[in-house]
């Protein structure tokens, strides 16, 4: 599988204070979205290799909000 | 911690749009101090302060021997914020990579929106 084409960017923006990160994935919008949105997939993929993702909630919607936490083991 | 000291030099030394400026215009070729001051507004001895500040943190060398004494860029101390920034750009490299993982678990034809959401809000 070539992934050279896709390799994660980081930008600074010349005008705003903030840093872009773009990375393309071979998949639709739709399951990019749905990865991002459903708590039970976000947890597959989210953090640092060595922490995990607990959820406290995540109510995904315009004004909604999310809480979760990082742990190693007992750390959090 | 001398790694990282070097870094936070550098760091500051580019927190300033003058001598970020500066920098641009050394990257292009070697200019003498007067050279570097004239599209400023400001004088010769702020200039010399600011390129202080630049030499201390490694980013610029003047030579001691030409009566020019231009100034040089040592652009290789860019070399110290590109390793720090490629760490992270790595981890969301990481990340994303996980990510890709989970895509490839997910049908062709998914509707963008879960089902109910979990937990409830504070």
């Amino acid at each position: 599988m070539n992934t050279t084409t896709r390799q994660t960017e980081i930008t600074a923006d010349p005008d705003v204070p903030l840093v872009r990160i773009t990375r393309e994935f071979d998949a639709p919008p739709a399951a990019v979205f749905r990865a991002h949105t459903d708590p039970d997939l976000f947890v597959r993929w989210n953090g640092p290799r060595d922490l995990e993702t607990r959820i406290d909630h995540f109510d995904c919607r315009t004004g909604g909000s999310y809480r979760y936490v990082m742990h190693r083991g007992d750390e959090e | 911690m001398v790694a990282a000291d070097a870094l936070s030099r550098v760091f500051s030394a580019l927190a300033d749009p003058i001598r970020r400026d500066m920098v641009a215009r050394l990257a292009v070729a070697d200019a003498t101090v007067n050279q570097l001051a004239e599209p400023y507004d400001v004088t010769v001895q702020a200039v010399s302060k600011h390129l202080k500040v630049l030499e201390d943190a490694g980013l610029v060398s003047r030579s001691r021997e030409a009566q020019r004494r231009p100034v040089h860029l040592e652009a290789e101390v860019f070399d110290l914020m590109t390793k720090w920034i490629e760490r992270y750009r790595h981890q969301a490299e990481e990340r994303f990579r996980r990510l890709d993982d989970v895509l490839r678990t997910l049908p062709e034809d998914l509707n963008p929106r879960p089902g109910p959401t979990k937990g409830a809000p504070r």
